[in-house]
This record gives C-alpha cells, structure tokens and sequence, in this order.
C-alpha cells in the first residue's frame, strides 16, 4: 500500500499535501482551492 | 437474431442462476462445488448494487456469512459489513429464513441446512468518504457510479461462509453494455460474444479479495515487460486522461523494474487499475495504491497536471508493482490463510512493506533513472521522516499488533525505517559477501524456496535467512528489528565509502523545496502556525520565531490560508535586506518580531561520498548500487 497523504514527507500537513500533490506553481497561480476546500 | 440469441442465453444461465433454486435444486454439498456469485451492474437503485450468494447445500446447523473487517494489505480494521443493507436468506422453497446479526460483519443463519442461497444490497464507499471518521481508504474501497464506471474491490461486495473460504467461486456479472471489465481475476469463456455479462472463477476466497474487478468504458493500453503482459486501464471522468498519455513512462518504469529483478517471475501478467477523481464531495480522496498480487488499484486526483501524474504513477506502480516479491512470492502462514475477521498479523513489515519500498528506490539508481546522489537523498529523507514515529518500537512486535495502539499511529514508518532497515541489512549482506550478495539475491533465495503456493512459518524466517547468510545478520535482526535498538545508519554508510554530515543549504522562506516550515489549523479559522517538531530555517530562527506559533499578521496584513498565498508567492523575490514585522500569538501571547529577511538557509543531513577511499570499497558500493 502507498498512501500519499501519511507517507513519504507528506504526513498530515494540509498545505503540504497541496504542495505535493499538484505542485508549488500551480498554488501560487492560485487557481486550485477547490482542492484544499474539498481535501479536507 | 444470433446477438439476441446469444444475450438470452446469458439471462437464461442468470435467471436460473437466481431463481431456479427452488425445491428441484441438486443440493451439492458446499465443499463439492464453487460458491455462485450474481452482481446485477444494470439494475442499480439508491447507488446499491444487488448481490446473490449462492453456495452448496451445508450439512451444519447453523452458519456464518461474513464480509470482512479487513484485508491483506491495508493494516486497518475498516469493517466492509456496514456497507451491506438489507440481508434475507432464502430457503429452498424460496422462504426468507431467520437471520442473526452478529456484529457488523457477521450474519448467522440458523437451520443452515434449509439454506438456498443470500441476497443483499451494497453501498460504495467513495460516496461516504467525507462523512465518515475513519474512511475506507480509496484504493481499497469501491464506487458504483451507474452505466460509468464501478470499482469492484470485491472484499466490500463477496462475503464467505464460515469455515469455506478454501473452495472455489464461480462470479455471474451483469453489466451495462459498453462497459468492460479490467482485472486478473480469471475470466471464463462461455461464449465469446456475450455482451451482457461476465463470468469470472477464483479457486478460493483469496482470489476473489486479491483480484479487483474495474468496469469502465474501455481505455486500456497493454505492453510487455520481459514475460509480463502488463495492462493499465484507467477511468477519468472529464476524458483529460487516457491511458495511451501513461503508457511510455510506465512501460520503460517497469521494465526498469523487471530488468533489476532478473529471474524472479512471479506472474504472467499484472493489471494497474487507475482511477482518476473528481475530488467532490463524493468521490474518492485516499490517493495511492493498494498491492494485489498480480494487480494494483491506483486512486489519484484527476486535477494535476501530467507531469505529476506521470512521477505519482512512477512512485507507486514501482512499489506496487515490487510486491510480486513480497508478500506474492515470500509470506507467511498469516497471510496465505488470511482471516478477514480476526487477523493475525504477520511479523514481517519490515519486508513486506520496507523491502519493498526499498526495492522501489534501489532500482531507479541500479537501472540508472535517478544518480546516486539522488538515491542518498532519498534515503536521508527516510531518515528524517522516520523521527516522526518511534524509532525505539521493535518492528516485529510493531508488525503483530499493527492493528492496536500505539502501533497502530506507527505503521506509516514502514515506509521510512521499514526501507532503511533493508539499506543497513544489504550493505552488511554485501560487507559481508564481498559485494556478491544482497537483499535482492536473499529474496530471490527466499522466493525460489518458498514461492506463491508456499507460505514460510512466520517465527521461523529470520532464522531462515540467518542460515543463508551470516551471524552478524543475526545480531542485526535481533537488535534492530526484534530489538528495540535504533541504527546509527552512518555506520553502515561508512561501509560504502559514504558519511553522514550536517551541511547547510539554501532554503525558501516558508518552503524547503515542496515542504512547507508552516501549516493551517482548520479549527482556528483556518490560521497559519509554524510547524513544531521540525528544523526551522535561519529565516524563522533569526527572527526568534518558535514552532507553534500562530502567525497573526506579516507587515499588517492579516493571515490566514488564503492571504499567506501571495505572500509566499512575493517571498520569491525578497532579498537578505527585506524588512519584515510577524505578529504572532505564543502561548495566547502576543509576540511581534521584525527584522532583515536575509538569506535563508536550512541545516540537514547529507549523505556523501567520502573521498580517497579504497579501491575495494568503491567496488563494493558499486556492487550495491548497480548490481
């Protein structure tokens, strides 16, 4: 099993998960809150 | 006229199948025939589909049908019965019997020998993810999203008779036309134009649970990898993905894979199932994958770009896909009789999950897709992940209670400390052997004497592998992994010509690399703190900001989720002279600090090779990381 969001550096950390996920530039492009409103 | 006849025949074998066992049923006894299972994928109301069970005649009195609390691979007790609704079980005259709930996965029939056959309706879990405390995770739940798509983990749709789960299933799906069937599971041929329905045979209920069924619209791609036939299928629901866009970054990674495991050739063919999410409320949110043994449901989000999905596909397929190792080839009893309903939990994690894990890095830099300063940097950041859970817990006594706290809250570290307690144990092995073995050659021993038809008795490996190689490895596994003895992993590295050394490297301000210093608390209006527990950089340090603090304002501007990400986006383009005034709340004190932003700057830990070392060592790290 490999679960993104408690292994690897990713833990429980919500802005990291984003991070993660669908990448730095793409937060700061400020074009994903549906995913940190919906994540979670 | 020949379709229509052909579609008749398959309602014909159903019907039967679900009302003809009436009063004139030749009553096989349940050991002398497969358990027959109807899914009905058309007739789907409230998102429930149906589900007959139909198995032989019982000789019992009384019996229990189960549908598990939990399955190979997932390590938590997820009870797959509170998805099952409305239970009858019918005599043979078609009478609904007594029923007996037992608890939330168990149902008891009394006058079992008057049994026919059970109905029942079952929920998916993708829908409830958001509702419930403790989720089933994605990968291992279903979805039954009508004439779409359904995920068919089948653990939450086939239940078992108590004491039966060694005989074989005979699987009757009804399916919307246009959708096709992604899976390893056996498939029966009983005419090759039947577009109305599946049927499916498994020698034990092992097979049913270990072989998940995916019905989409078909978007598959299949390749081989050396004697493999590898087939990926996925589903993504606005069409943004298809297969053929994965298709060349899997087969060159897998066939990376099977050139680094050689002659090991635990399956003839392998099934990556992907399923792509919407990410509403009631689609699936657990991203990852969980392992079958010759197959893998990925669960990723739909919404990321390409190149991410195509790195998040690398990372777990590998891993996945490495489990044709272990547990495929090499497990133990607990888990080639697996009870779903009172697990016993095998000791072994450090392999099943940590070789694994640490197989999914070791060949990247063996087939040469990442450079071994890479490969360190992977495994350094194993060691920083693994401070996070108790390094002091024996890993064998973590394994059998992996269900129960406290070790419970410690299985993610199988995927940290699990890794690096297989990189220690290969360089003693290739210390030891001269470079000539290592953990690869040991689970290629193992596989070759164990196998996927012959489980190994789970108190006896160790003493197995010991025999195969060295004493020290014994003094190893009885500190480090029976033991509570934490590594010092720059004594192993040392073998290899490779120290471990603090250095100081550039940082972002809030971001180390991806990795923010700060976090949100969803229950405080969703204000920013700095995280505890983790080095902070010289930015955060020379301001005398601490680990918890709760950033209130950055140059009087209040923060909060959504106004911290401009600022992190204009910390970008600050330079060392950039004043900057935080208010921060500290112990419910208000704190402000202000100053240059400077340089900032981060202390870790580096692995790096030493210079000047001998010939016979950097042999001996070559042999362990290219082969």
């Amino acid at each position: 099993m490999v679960d993104m969001v408690i292994t690897g550096p990713l833990k429980h950390n919500y802005l990291l998960i984003e991070t993660a996920i669908i990448g730095i530039f793409n937060i700061l492009a400020g074009g994903f809150d549906f995913l940190t409103n919906n994540l979670f | 006229m020949i379709e229509r006849m052909k579609k008749v025949f398959f309602y014909v074998i159903a019907i039967a199948f679900l009302y003809g066992c009436g009063a004139g049923k030749n009553l096989t006894t349940i050991d002398k025939g497969p358990v027959q299972v109807f899914m009905d994928l058309v007739n789907v109301t409230n998102d429930q589909v149906k589900v007959i069970v139909d198995p032989g005649a019982f000789t019992v009195g009384q019996i229990s049908f189960r549908i598990p609390k939990t399955v190979p691979g997932t390590y938590s007790a997820d009870d797959y019965g509170q998805y099952i609704e409305g239970l009858v079980a019918y005599d043979y005259s078609g009478n609904p019997m007594q029923v007996s709930k037992l608890d939330v996965n168990t149902w008891n029939i009394s006058n079992a020998t008057m049994l026919d056959k059970i109905s029942y309706f079952v929920n998916d879990t993708y829908d409830t993810e958001n509702e419930v405390e403790d989720a089933v995770f994605s990968p291992a739940g279903t979805n039954i999203e009508k004439d779409s798509n359904y995920m068919l983990n089948l653990h939450g749709f086939v239940g078992y008779f108590d004491g039966y789960k060694e005989i074989p299933y005979r699987l009757i799906i009804e399916k919307p036309s246009g959708l096709e069937a992604a899976t390893s599971l056996n498939q029966v041929v009983l005419d090759d134009a039947i577009e109305n329905g599946d049927v499916f045979m498994a020698n034990r209920y092992f097979e049913i649970i270990d072989n998940p069924i995916f019905y989409t619209k078909p978007d598959k791609e299949t390749f081989k990898v050396g004697g493999i036939e590898v087939t990926l299928s996925i589903f993504s629901p606005t069409g943004a993905y298809r297969a053929s866009d994965l298709r060349n970054r899997m087969e060159g990674m897998m066939s990376a894979q099977k050139a680094f495991l050689g002659d090991i050739d635990a399956t003839k063919r392998y099934n990556i199932l992907l399923y792509l999410s919407t990410m509403e409320d009631t689609d699936a949110r657990g991203f990852g994958a969980l392992e079958h043994h010759t197959s893998t449901v990925v669960v990723l989000p739909e919404a990321i770009p390409q190149d991410r999905l195509e790195q998040a596909m690398v990372d777990v397929v590998s891993h996945e896909f490495f489990h044709i190792v272990t547990p495929l080839s090499v497990h133990s009893n607990e888990i080639h009789y697996f009870d779903y309903n009172d697990p016993k939990m095998s000791q072994h994690l450090w392999m099943y999950e940590g070789t694994t894990e640490y197989f999914a890095n070791l060949f990247q830099v063996h087939e040469g897709l990442i450079e071994e300063a890479e490969f360190y940097e992977r495994m350094r950041t194993k060691m920083d992940n693994a401070k996070g859970y108790d390094d002091a817990m024996s890993f064998t006594t973590m394994s059998m209670n992996i269900l129960e706290a406290p070790y419970e809250s410690n299985y993610a570290n199988v995927y940290e400390k699990g890794a690096l307690i297989n990189m220690a144990l290969d360089i003693l092995i290739r210390e030891k052997s001269n470079g000539e073995k290592g953990v690869l050659w040991l689970m290629k021993e193992l596989s070759n004497k164990y196998g996927v038809d012959a489980p190994f008795e789970d108190d006896k490996l160790i003493d197995e592998i010991v025999s195969i190689t060295y004493p020290e490895v014994r003094d190893f596994f009885n500190k480090h992994v029976i033991g509570n003895t934490p590594i010092d992993y720059s004594i192993y590295l040392a073998k290899m010509g490779l120290t471990l050394n603090e250095v100081e490297e550039q940082s972002g301000y809030f971001l180390q690399g991806e990795i923010p210093y700060i976090d949100v608390d969803q229950s405080n209006n969703d204000a920013i703190f700095v995280r505890k527990g983790i080095e902070l950089n010289s930015f955060f340090k020379g301001l005398g900001v601490q680990g918890g603090d709760v950033i209130k304002s950055i140059n009087g501007t209040a923060i909060n989720l959504e106004s911290i990400r401009p600022i992190i986006g204009q910390s970008f383009g600050w330079g060392p002279d950039t004043m900057i005034k935080l208010e921060l709340e500290r112990d419910g004190e208000v704190v402000t600090v202000e100053g240059a932003v400077g340089t900032p700057t981060i202390v870790v830990n580096k692995i790096t090779p030493i210079e000047d070392v001998s010939d016979e060592i950097k042999a001996l790290r070559n042999a362990w990381l290219k082969g």
